[in-house]
């Protein structure tokens, strides 16, 4: 995406910031998934010994698709040893640990949730408040313009100068050349 | 199309699925990858069509980084792996089958710091759930989680408890207790409100609210997010003042021997009523009414709202503060005394931000810098020389 080498380059010099509003909130749902509900109070956590873990190895890190496959391996790792410790003295295990997600597809899930809802999140206000009425909600034209107290024209115009900014920032990356894969 | 089988380039073309940006290349590649498994399928017919993505997107907004982001700055500070992990707790509590209320904690401990002496807390309370049938739960360290009527605590030395919660002994209200030193509860009741507790408060909350009000009453100082419901007010009743609202964020502080109520509007709009004179007031975002309690009459002002609400993030937000204040404000915040030597540093004035380290010498460190005071633990009191 179009932030993504600047996420590793800012992440290196310390300064975490746009790592924190952009894969912050992917890797906390990711491992609040692998946790299950009994253990999610642990996930952030288990997310911020991570992101050390990867802070002290910042140098290895070739592509932001590097740093990220390395974080969800160590959060799901943490998860499963943190499940078997518990486990071993808790009779009261529920179903929801023990059904662990395909990982992948969590993964992907997840990465696509990431992927629209930061390039929502930075759309200026007024086309992000639509965008999130029409795009995310499925509101009809008319609701919007009812909901926002604007005109019918206006929400088309905002609708469509949203979708080409969108689609412009979802361009494939170029980066993909340099990941490393290690699912 | 092996490469394909990697899930960030797949979701880089299922969130351009989403935005209706893919070539003829990429769909051919997104269709042979969606013919793999019905796992695959389903997941790309929800990006398709967007089902069930509004609530994922208010989820994801939802996720507060100010506390990791402190957190993160810190350890990379100190070059070294966090001594102590914070622990965070969750409690859920469910009437039948709904889930009516959880609970994130962060508990503050003050472990023996090498060459620090360890401050201990004045008192040895701990949070605790009251039910109205008089039983007490202590939730220092123990997970609870509620399913078909079995509230179940696992505690941390491996024992766990079942405790029934409905039949006979249904709580139909629960009173979350934190002691001084405890802050940063985080609540979610049955309708979707969030409330966060500060140290020193407590919260009376039932399982499940009415069919035409939402009513809570607070002791302390708690801030609220209220979930938007137009049929069911949401009240707050607090020391001498009624609050009304139908969705709105704000923060309530009404402190033990202190004679006013302050209510902070961050957004929304709120009705206050005193109990006493009746008097009311619609309060606007951006401002602060206090009620004083002696008089029955509020008074207003424009305040900047994070100044009284940061506390919940996990970060003081100081602005024109006394030392006296400010070691005040600790005082509750980690349940320890401090006694000022020099009363020339009384009035010394701070303004600045200051995250709520576990190790209160972390943040008596900075004090102590801006200040040029020196603090010193001596007998369970920390003086100020």
């Amino acid at each position: 995406m179009y932030w993504d080498d600047r996420i590793l380059a800012n992440f290196k010099r310390g300064d975490m910031d746009l790592f924190y509003d952009k894969v912050y909130p992917g890797l906390l749902l990711y491992a609040q998934a692998q946790l299950g509900v009994q253990r999610e109070y642990l996930a952030e956590d288990c997310v911020q010994e991570a992101v050390f873990n990867a802070w002290r190895r910042k140098d290895s890190f070739m592509s932001v698709y590097t740093l990220k496959s390395f974080l969800y391996t160590v959060i799901r790792n943490d998860a499963i040893s943190l499940h078997r410790k518990k486990s071993a003295h808790n009779r009261y295990l529920l179903r929801d640990d023990v059904d662990a997600p395909n990982d992948n597809l969590l993964v992907t899930d997840l990465e696509t949730q990431a992927i629209l809802f930061n390039a929502i999140n930075d759309l200026p206000e007024k086309l992000r408040l639509v965008t999130e009425l029409s795009f995310v909600e499925g509101l009809k034209n008319r609701e919007i313009a009812d909901r926002l107290s604007i005109s019918l024209s206006s929400v088309n115009q905002y609708k469509a100068e949203s979708i080409k900014i969108l689609r412009g920032r979802l361009k494939p990356s170029l980066l993909f050349l340099l990941y490393i894969r290690i699912f | 199309m092996t490469d394909y089988k990697d899930p960030f380039r797949i979701s880089e073309l299922l969130a351009r699925l989403a935005a209706g940006s893919l070539t003829a290349d990429e769909n051919a590649a997104l269709d042979a990858w969606k013919r793999v498994s019905a796992e695959n399928a389903r997941l790309y017919e929800k990006w398709a069509v967007r089902s069930s993505i509004q609530s994922e997107y208010k989820a994801y907004n939802a996720i507060d980084t100010a506390n990791v982001r402190v957190d993160m700055r810190q350890r990379i500070a100190l070059g070294k792996k966090a001594a102590r992990r914070r622990l965070a707790m969750r409690l859920s509590i469910a009437a039948a089958v709904v889930a009516a209320a959880i609970v994130t904690v962060n508990v503050v401990r003050f472990p023996a710091d090498g060459t620090r002496p360890e401050i201990k807390r004045l008192s040895n309370d701990v949070p605790t759930l009251l039910f109205d049938d008089g039983r007490e739960m202590t939730i220092d360290d123990a997970m609870i989680v509620t399913k078909d009527g079995r509230m179940l605590l696992s505690h941390a030395d491996g024992t766990s408890e079942t405790v029934a919660v409905n039949g006979d002994s249904v709580p139909t209200y629960i009173t979350l207790n934190l002691p001084r030193g405890f802050a940063g509860y985080n609540i979610l009741l049955e309708d979707g409100t969030r409330a966060w507790l500060n140290a020193d408060s407590r919260l009376r909350y039932p399982v499940s609210f009415g069919i035409d009000s939402r009513e809570v009453a607070l002791s302390g100082e708690a801030y609220f997010e209220v979930a938007k419901d137009g049929t069911r007010p949401f009240r707050v009743i607090v020391d001498g003042q009624s609050l009304e609202v139908l969705g709105t964020e704000f923060n309530v502080a009404a402190h033990y021997g202190s004679s006013e109520v302050q209510t902070t509007l961050v957004s929304g709009s709120v009705r206050l009523t005193a109990a006493e004179s009746g008097a009311s007031l619609l309060l606007e975002p951006g401002r602060q009414a206090t009620l004083e309690n002696g008089s029955g009459t509020f008074s207003v002002r424009e305040v900047d709202t994070s100044l009284f609400t940061s506390w919940k993030d996990g970060v003081m937000v100081i602005g024109d503060r006394t030392l006296e204040q400010v070691l005040s404000m600790l005082e509750t915040a980690y349940d320890v005394r401090f006694s000022i030597v020099d009363p020339q540093a009384r009035g010394i004035v701070f303004m600045g931000r200051i995250p709520r380290y576990d190790d209160l010498w972390d943040v008596l460190d900075i004090l102590g810098e801006t200040s040029g005071r020196k603090f010193v633990l001596k007998g369970g009191t920390i003086y100020v020389e």
